[in-house]
């Protein structure tokens, strides 16, 4: 049987899945969710809240999954552009209640680090990230799979650009990225140096 | 003593008069409906320096998840709820 991908975003039970898939978004997003959040039983706990909010930008309507006669082989999430201002404005809300007080301080000084990491999402942007495959399901194509899938989706929807972002460590990636026609468009770190991203752009 | 959203709007804008005016706004004449995110006063981490900035200076926790998240960089419906909550959590 082939591969079915599959919007969440139709699935009125889709809330079930966030304890399945709360762990491969929490993989694909690492070193950086630890790292911020300080502990990876927090950071898995702050994506979770995350992905039952709507508005969040790893909502769990917002998750494609990955399917072969009902085993799940991955996910990633695609946002609108136009989206991101409000994902982070629901997105802070949720951190922050999730660390708590007693965190809080560590979870500032480390986001006030991380401020200049990402080059804030462009409105006419397709958001690609979060991409991840069961580790027994790898070599096997799925990520060109998605790649490609991701690229045809932001041109059926109009957008005139793409954007994912890469850790620099990660060639394989960024090779895979570079095959789809994402470009590099420069390399920025935590003020600690500890995490960095490189921005790639897709302009079809 | 009755906090109102007044109050609120003034320790915000305080607290912000740097970006504000690097921004080119008179603190005074800011508008209530100014998104404070979408105008470029604050960034993400600006977010949480707001929430966190006010729950310390009001001596509060506040449940934001009860605020739209549009409406919580906007400057009038912000203060608003603060003012609100801070209220609720004073007793009064």
């Amino acid at each position: 049987m082939s591969v079915v991908l599959r919007e969440l975003a139709g699935d009125p039970d889709a809330a079930r899945l966030i304890d399945v898939l709360a762990p491969g978004i929490h993989a694909s997003g690492n070193p950086y969710f630890d790292w911020l959040f300080g502990d990876p039983d927090v950071a898995l706990g702050v994506i979770k809240r995350c992905m039952a909010r709507d508005s969040s930008e790893i909502a769990i309507r917002r998750v494609t999954v990955l399917e072969r006669d009902g085993e799940l082989l991955g996910c990633f999430i695609a946002v609108d552009g136009a989206e991101m201002a409000r994902c982070a404005r629901s997105d802070s809300v949720t951190a922050l209640a999730a660390v708590g007080r007693a965190g809080r301080t560590a979870f500032l000084r480390r986001a006030a680090a991380a401020a200049s990491l990402r080059r804030p999402i462009d409105a006419d942007q397709w958001f690609w990230s979060k991409m991840w495959v069961d580790p027994k399901h790898r070599g096997a194509g799925l990520g060109r799979l998605i790649a490609e899938q991701v690229a045809a989706d932001g041109d059926r929807r109009g957008f005139p650009r793409g954007r994912v972002d890469a850790r620099p460590e990660d060639a394989h990636l960024i090779a895979l990225y570079e095959s789809v026609g994402y470009e590099q468009r420069g390399l920025t770190r935590t003020s600690d140096g500890i995490i960095g991203v490189i921005e790639m752009v897709r302009e079809p | 003593m009755t906090l109102q959203s007044s109050d609120v709007r003034d320790y915000v804008l305080l607290s912000l008069a740097e970006p504000l005016a690097d921004s080119g706004l008179d603190p005074a004449a800011v508008p209530d409906d100014l998104d404070l995110l979408d105008a470029g006063v604050i960034d993400s981490f600006g977010i949480l320096e707001l929430i966190a900035g006010v729950e310390e200076h009001f001596g509060v926790e506040i449940d934001f998840d009860e605020l739209d998240p549009e409406g919580l960089t906007v400057l009038g419906t912000f203060a608003s709820f603060v003012a609100i909550e801070v209220q609720a959590a004073r007793g009064g």
